[in-house]
């Protein structure tokens, strides 16, 4: 662990405190192309700035996290793109905001250079395709917002960005050695390297952006089966998404039907969640053009 | 144009400075918002310090209030202790004299004080620091109401410069809200205190007055309905009479009276029509008394009439009078006509033997019970007449 950015002396909560200071996570050229672009156009509505806005995790984040301030007034309950531009910031806010999130600094995609952005892009938005249609499709006694479960999958990796961010070398060690195993996990490469994990810098990040307080329940614990709380299944539904899209982004022989655990406690319909399933696969070949073009 | 976007900063900082705003007025709508709740001290200094570490980027935030001439730390929280929502109320059992250490310096100075780098600051001011290695910023405020200080906020976090000048003004208008709370909270205290003590105050009056009201009914000689004097006050001013009479050897007779069947009355035409008969009754009664004679009511409808210098003739002869200007008078209640007649039994001294009377054995009590007796006679014969203990059997 000879990287610049990290010496024999840091703890977790050193780390914690470096990733407290990120105010901002820097957006992807092209998203902060189009967002100089529809910014720039009288003519952009709402749907059209939430749609650039939800292909950017980070920006959608710190979005969200605005919205949720003390200051509006609307506690911490905003939970989707769509209230936070409609009921909360307004349209002119969030332009400008985003504008000036994309005159800034923009991510630097060879910084990692082993970080797949792709892969990592499509396992987003394949999770929250995944977990939108989880009102629609199952039969699950719980009724979920789909715009809401959306944005907890797109959302719920946020802490592998932060990392690649802040701690690029570590997480290129990392991704290098992790890619030859694929049945094992980034989380697992980062307990037995380094004293913390993805999941708690998402959380410490979503503390200091105010994310709702379930939105950083899911970035911590969307793997923990044992997970309790009374967020709990909601929890495990997007972690499940989460495994599923992974993969499927690797492709490998993985059947989400085995995980019989998580069907029972989401009380899920197996036949149902088989078609469900089914029918989804076919979207990843379309959220792999549109991740192609993001990374362009 | 990439090239042209990687060069720009200033969006950067603005972004930056735009979100710190956002954090520092979120904290403060957060504490003002406190003020319209009505909470407990220790409610609100939890809420406040859990504010101060979620929206100022403080690592530790401690608060101190002056008690006499020392501050007292009276909460304290970290980060990790918000995020699992722990209480901020424990002290971390310092304190500090004025003057002495950072917080007590703020305090003697009534002056924010901030501490860039406390490894590379005066040994003398953070030595009474204990985790000094650990506390790279710090930033300590006054919290003043009318310049009398009211206690200290302090924030701190581990890495030396970390604070900038957003927090430095945050905290000063964190802090004249807090001692806007703090001196509202007294207040409050204060105006219930005064008001306990005035309810205390008027218990106490209450209680006086209830003792003196009962005291006063001890005391009181006067039949209130009738204006008639009482039992109490016929016992003790005749029972002298009596001893006198006894004394100079003078007559004395004794008259009680009842009213004949005062139930029927009451039951007929009601209790406010009853009272109305006792009181014309007590008038009547009145007009008969000379000066000497005692005239009391003595139970619900008994009267006793006592006649000093009156022999057993005399008391019969104005008894039957009595008797007879009842029993004529036009009683009315509202339209009805009303038959009120009355019974007399009368007992004198000299239905006592001489040896009785010499030795002083004789009581009121002793009269009026040959009284009674008499009155009883009469009741049993059809009422409405006078009857003295002498001529019973």
């Amino acid at each position: 662990m000879a990287s610049s950015e990290m010496t024999g002396q840091q703890t977790v909560s050193s780390v914690r405190l470096e990733i407290q200071k990120i105010d901002c996570l820097p957006p992807i050229p092209s998203i902060a192309q189009d967002i100089l672009i529809a910014t720039n156009d009288d003519t952009i509505d709402m749907d059209d700035i939430a749609k650039i806005i939800k292909r950017d995790p980070a920006l959608t984040a710190r979005i969200i996290g605005m919205a949720n301030s003390a200051f509006f007034g609307f506690g911490r309950n905003v939970t989707t793109i769509e209230q936070a531009i409609i009921n909360v910031l307004g349209l002119d806010l969030v332009k400008g905001f985003a504008l000036s999130l994309a005159m800034s600094k923009v991510f630097d995609l060879e910084k990692c250079a082993s970080f797949d952005l792709k892969r990592y892009w499509c396992s987003a938005f394949l999770t929250a395709e995944l977990a939108s249609g989880f009102t629609n499709h199952i039969d699950s006694k719980e009724v979920f917002d789909p715009k809401q479960l959306y944005l907890y999958g797109l959302l719920h990796n946020i802490g592998i960005l932060v990392l690649v961010h802040r701690f690029p070398n570590i997480m290129t060690e990392l991704f290098t050695t992790s890619v030859e195993d694929k049945e094992k996990r980034l989380i697992d490469y980062e307990n037995e390297t380094i004293d913390f994990n993805h999941h708690q810098a998402g959380a410490w990040l979503g503390h200091k952006w105010k994310l709702p307080y379930e939105m950083i329940d899911i970035i911590e614990h969307h793997h923990d089966l044992s997970h309790q709380d009374r967020n709990s299944n909601l929890v495990i539904l997007i972690g499940f998404c989460s495994r599923i899209a992974r993969q499927w982004v690797l492709d490998t022989n993985y059947d989400p039907m085995q995980e019989l655990e998580v069907i029972k406690t989401l009380k899920l319909n197996p036949d149902l969640l088989k078609s469900y399933l089914d029918k989804s696969h076919s979207k990843l070949s379309d959220i792999q053009k549109l991740v192609d073009d993001i990374t362009r | 144009m990439k090239d042209i976007i990687e060069k720009l900063e200033t969006p950067d900082i603005l972004n930056n400075r735009f979100m710190q705003l956002l954090d520092s007025l979120s904290g403060i709508r957060t504490i003002s918002n406190l003020g319209t709740q009505q909470l407990e001290k220790e409610q609100f200094i939890d809420s406040i310090m859990k504010t101060i570490i979620e929206h100022l980027e403080v690592e530790k935030a401690s608060l101190y209030l002056l008690e006499k001439n020392s501050l007292k730390c009276v909460a304290n929280l970290n980060w990790e202790q918000f995020i699992t929502n722990e209480s901020s109320i424990n002290s971390n059992g310092k304190s500090y004299l004025l003057g002495e250490g950072i917080v007590g310096k703020t305090a003697a100075n009534l002056q924010l004080i901030h501490i860039h780098n406390c490894k590379a600051s005066d040994e003398n001011l953070i030595k009474y620091e204990t985790n000094k290695e650990k506390v790279g910023a710090l930033i300590c405020a006054p919290i003043m109401v009318n310049n009398t200080l009211l206690g200290v906020v302090e924030l701190s976090h581990p890495e030396p410069n970390h604070f900038e000048s957003w927090q430095e003004h945050s905290i000063v208008i964190y802090a004249d809200l807090i001692s806007m709370l703090l001196s509202n909270n007294k207040l409050l205290c204060d105006m219930q205190s005064i008001v306990d003590a005035r309810t205390e105050e008027l218990r106490h009056a209450l209680e006086e007055s209830e003792k003196l009201r009962a005291r006063y009914e001890e005391m009181s000689v006067i039949d209130p309905l009738t204006k008639l004097y009482n039992r109490r006050y016929f016992f003790t001013e005749v029972s002298s009479t009596l001893a006198r009479a006894k004394r100079y050897s003078q007559s004395f007779s004794l008259m009680l009276m009842d009213l004949d069947r005062f139930k029927d009355v009451n039951d007929t035409f009601g209790h406010e029509c009853g009272d109305n008969v006792l009181t014309t009754m007590s008038e009547i009664l009145s007009q008969f008394t000379r000066e000497g004679d005692t005239l009391a009511r003595i139970g619900g409808e008994e009267f006793v009439l006592a006649l000093p210098e009156t022999n057993n003739q005399g008391a019969i002869v104005l008894a039957e009078r009595i008797r007879a200007s009842i029993e004529e008078h036009d009683w009315k209640c509202n339209e009805d006509t009303m038959e009120i007649k009355i019974s007399i039994g009368i007992a004198t001294l000299a239905d006592f033997n001489n040896e009785e009377i010499l030795h002083d054995d004789i009581q009121l009590s002793d009269i009026l019970r040959k009284a009674d007796l008499a009155l009883y006679f009469v009741k049993q014969h059809g009422r409405n007449g006078v009857k003295s203990f002498s001529a019973m059997s």
